[in-house]
Order: C-alpha cells, then structure tokens, then sequence
C-alpha cells in the first residue's frame, strides 16, 4: 500500500525512475528524484504514523470509557490544536505585523496547534483527576470541543477572507509539507506514545470487564487511567498539529479491526488497529491523490466520505457495537 | 459448624459504613465486629438498601471505611496495595460485563492478572489454574464461546470461574443469582458451598434468596437498620432473630419449615 502510495501524484514519474530513487540509484531527472525522496516518502510515512496513531487513540478511548462511539477527538485535544492555530492565524489580521509574518510559517503552525492541543491536555487531566466518574470525562471533552468551536467562530467572524482561507485549508487536513526533521521529531513522539501503550496493555484488557472488576484483579485504575489519557493526548495531539484534524480514522478504524478479527485481547488488538489504520490512511490519501489527475481532494473529505458510511454500516449490521 | 481447621481470614473492627455527602458522614451501619473463617459460606441478608452491598464494597476496599478498620490475613487493609489485595480477595459483582469479543477462556484467564507479567502473558501455572476453575464450574465445554452468546446461568459461572482462577482466599459475592431461574439459582449456590468446602475458600455472598442461605450457609449476618447480627441458621431461629428481618406484616416466618410465608389477611 505505501508503494502505491508513493508512486502516485500530481507529477506522473516512470516507474523506473520511481524505484531507482528508492534505492538511491542515480537517476537522469533530479527533480522527480528530489519529489519522491524528499516529498513523497515523508508524506507516505507521515499517512502511516497518522494512520496508526488516530486509530491507536481511538482504540484506548473506547476501552477507557467503554462507550462504541468515543474516539480520539473525544477530549477536545484536536479542538485545543485547532484553537492554536485558529488563533495564530486568525489573530494575525487583529495584530498585523509580526505575528501576520509568523503565521505564515510552517513550523510556527505546528508549535500553536501543539501549544493549543497540550493546553487541552492539561486541562482534561486536570479535571480528569478531580472527576471521579470516567463518563463525565467524556462529556467534559465534548464540552471542551464545543467551547473552541465557538471560539473559532468568533475569530472566524473577525478576520480577512485570505486568512481564514489559510485556516480552512489547515483544517483540510493534508499529510504533506512535512521536512525530514519534522518527520524525526513527530517519529520521537509517535515511539513515546506507543511505550506507553505498551504499558497498559494488560490493565487495558481487565478493563473491559469494566472499572470495578478491574480495580478487584490489581489494576491501578487511576494510574491507567492517565497513561491512556496521556498516550491517546501525545499521539492525538502530534498528528493534529502535522496533519490537521483528519477525522473518522479514530473512531471508525478500532471498529473494522475488531470486525475483521474477532477479538478483544489487546494484545493482538493493538498491532492490528495500528496497521489497519496505517493502510487506511495511505488508501484514503492516495485517493484524495486523485490518480492520473492534477488536482488533490482535501484529505478530511475522503476520510469522512468512507467513514461515515462506514460507521453508519456498522450500527445498522451489528446492532450491538462491540467493544 | 465451624471445625477446627477454620482460621479467621478477615476481621472489622468498629468499622462503620456509608458514604461521605457533602463532606458530612452519611453512616449507614456503625460498629461493626465481623469475622470471616476460611471454609465457611457467609450469607448477608437483609432488606433493600439497608447496607449489603455497601459493606461489600467496603470489606473488599473498593470504597473508604467512615471509621474503623478492616483486617485482612491480620493486617489492616488500608496498607495493601492493589496488586496484593487482589490475591486476597476476588469479586462476582451484579453489574454486566460490557459487551467484548472476549471469549469465555480469556474472560476466565484474566482472573491470572496479579499474578502475570506486564503483558499479562499466561505461564504454564497460569494455564492450569484456569483450565481447572473452568473445570470445577463445568464451564469447560463453552471455552471458546463468546461472552455475549451465553445465558445469564452460565455467564454467572464464568463470572465465578474467574474468581477461582484469581486464587484468592475470599470471594465476595453480590446477588449472584438475580435474575436466574430457580434450578439454575440452586446449582449455582450449590456450586459455591461445593467450592467453599472442597477449596478451603471463605465465600461471602449477599442475596435475597433467604430460605435457600438459611439451608446452605454455615454464618448469616443478619443486617437490621440499626445493628447486624451474625450467628448459624440454627441459632438465627431459635432465638427468633431471623423473623424480625423483615418488618413486615405480609409475611412471617415458620420455624419448622424454615421459611417464610406470606400471611393470608
């Protein structure tokens, strides 16, 4: 599936040209060389750490809250990211100047989108800490979200046509534009979050016999509980601020994994979702690719043309979701 | 009725219990002085509300004593940890189990957690100890059934079955046999006295079910608005303590037949 990822683009490039590039064999074109090494590869493997991480997060919140429907968007940190952008980018026509010339940059987009998704964060730990009940958690989430939504709206309101085009086109969601260094630093996070999860695979598997039962067999509930809150916010969090909000992954992915193989032990879980959601991502931007065709769909579009129907499949088929 | 080799496994003292309402102690029973022997079959009976499950879910430490202590194998149980609490004591709760693709082994194995690596991988022990829970609760045939494909009978023996495989010296029990007909309520108590005998277990089960604990208990505790009263079935009857358990007009209690009647106005 990366392959085929890879080969496809904008830029139709031979297939000969295409794998002696690979293999960094010298090639006659430095350009096609220069567009698969340094911006289709990064791009392939960003589809596939987004894939794995959306659907990983979506994996550990619908265990933790037992509830078929939670994903990784859930806790408002993809909302928190959003805000973070909203406002740098927003702001920018309020203030001029500076701040106009910092939106502008790449590398500044990601530091708000991960200032605002770990401003979130904290705040959903903070509370989470306090609230006793895992659901309320949930709700305190959807609040959050609904909250920066509204906010968005109010600078939305405010702002010039050219800049809120520049957020709309980040709230697309696109797996490119990603340098190498960028790709290393997302990679360190993306291997932080997956430890974690490690971790908690065991306590994660009593927990689906729900919070008390697993409290009776030695789980350390709160502790689990802000591993999995800590891991789903890390890996939720970097995917957002690289990659924009891509929707449905989350929530759709852990379901189609658990209906292909049938099983809950996390132990097989977490590797299967992790690649299911790697091929879908990859299948969902070669897509939006458009093979054969110059123009790009925007990647929340196809994600969400194949999510939702999917999703809607899966409750009228199954009746009672699994988890 | 309790014969020599019993040893006290568990122990209150003065506990009280209840919940904390707006930072003001809302007790619900106060001074009590309990003990549990391992061997013997413990059944809590009492009206709707009056304290059962709450004293459960304290004995077990899930929820906070007001006051007073509750010992554990003689140590108190606010100095154990998670994981070696759960080798002490193991659960059979009334909420279900969340719908999962788990399969009856899984659910059973899981009961093996305190005793697993951090990945929860099943040793040879492991293995054993769960294929002989399975076997003790006959469950062994459904093994690898999924949960959500059983009834309610058999889902209740993999819920015990668990319980076994965590190899705790208490089981606690929370209405076991709500919702099940009255062969499969019989079988299911039968099976935990058979358990409790033959593995030496102390078992704790609250129920409603009072004719069928006045026959298969060894202990009943009696919980009364105000105070809780322990003694065997036998004792129970003749000083007339059990007939005040329900202060009720409808029905009253026939001390040769050991049960209660409903009263014909």
């Amino acid at each position: 599936m990366g392959i085929i990822n890879l080969s496809f683009g904008s830029v139709s490039i031979p297939f000969k040209e295409f794998i002696y590039s690979l293999l960094d064999k010298k090639i006659d074109d430095d350009t096609l060389r220069y567009i698969i090494v340094n911006l289709r590869l990064p791009k392939t493997i960003t589809a596939i750490l987004v894939g794995s991480s959306l659907a990983l997060s979506g994996l550990l919140m619908q265990t933790l809250f037992r509830n078929p429907l939670a994903g990784p968007f859930v806790l408002g940190i993809s909302s928190g990211a959003s805000i973070g952008v909203a406002v740098l980018i927003l702001s920018a026509g309020m203030f001029g100047g500076t701040i106009a010339g910092l939106a502008s940059s790449n590398l500044s987009l990601v530091l708000a989108a991960s200032a605002g998704a770990f401003l979130v964060l904290l705040a959903v730990l903070m509370a989470a800490s306090k609230v006793r009940n895992t659901m309320s958690i949930l709700i305190i989430g959807l609040m959050f979200g609904s909250f920066t939504s509204a906010i968005i709206s109010v600078l939305a309101y405010f702002s010039s046509a050219e800049q809120l085009q520049q957020f709309m086109f980040w709230s697309y969601g696109s797996l490119g534009n990603l340098s190498w260094q960028e790709l290393g630093f997302f990679f360190v996070l993306y291997a932080l979050g997956i430890l974690l999860i490690l971790f908690i695979i065991k306590p994660l598997n009593s927990l689906l016999l729900g919070e008390n039962y697993a409290k009776s067999m030695g789980v350390n509930f709160k502790s689990t509980r802000l591993i999995t809150l800590l891991a789903t916010s890390i890996l939720t969090g970097v995917c957002t601020a690289f990659a924009g909000p891509i929707a449905f992954i989350g929530l759709a992915v852990p379901h189609l994994t658990r209906l292909i193989i049938t099983s809950s032990n996390h132990k097989i879980l977490v590797p299967a979702v992790a690649i299911m959601g790697a091929i879908l991502m990859l299948i969902s931007d070669t897509i939006a690719q458009l093979p054969t065709s110059d123009y790009t769909l925007p990647l929340n579009a196809v994600t969400t043309l194949f999510g939702a129907p999917i999703v809607i499949w899966l409750l009228v088929r199954k009746r009672k979701l699994i988890f | 009725m309790t014969n020599n080799t019993s040893n006290i496994i568990l122990e209150t003292k003065n506990l009280s219990i209840g919940y904390t309402v707006k930072k003001k102690p809302l007790v619900i029973q106060k001074n009590l002085n309990l003990e549990l022997k391992t061997g013997v079959l413990t059944c809590i009976l009492g009206n709707n509300g009056i304290g059962k499950s709450t004293l459960l879910r304290t004995l077990a430490t899930m929820q906070p004593a007001l006051s007073g202590d509750v010992f554990i194998a003689n140590k108190n149980s606010k100095n154990f940890g998670p994981n070696e609490l759960s080798k002490k004591i193991s659960l059979v709760l009334t909420e279900s189990v969340p719908p999962s693709n788990l399969s009856v082994y899984e659910l059973v194995a899981l009961g093996r957690q305190p005793y697993t690596n951090w990945l929860g991988s099943l040793s040879d022990v492991d293995k054993n100890m769960v294929a002989e829970a399975m076997q003790q609760t006959q469950i062994t045939d459904l093994a690898l059934h999924k949960i959500y494909e059983l009834s309610d009978g058999q889902k209740q023996r993999v819920m015990i079955a668990r319980a076994l495989a965590q190899d705790t010296e208490i089981i606690i029990l929370d209405e076991p046999t709500v919702h099940l007909d009255i062969h499969h309520k019989i079988s299911i108590l039968k099976l935990l006295q058979n358990i409790c005998k033959t593995l030496n277990k102390s078992i704790v089960i609250a129920t409603h079910e009072v004719s069928f604990a006045i026959q298969l208990a060894d202990i009943l505790w009696l919980m009364y608005p105000d105070k809780c009263i322990t003694g065997t079935p036998d004792e129970l009857i003749t000083n007339k303590t059990l007939q005040e358990l329900f202060n009720s007009n409808l029905i009253s209690f026939n001390m040769k037949t050991k049960h209660f009647n409903i009263n014909n106005a």
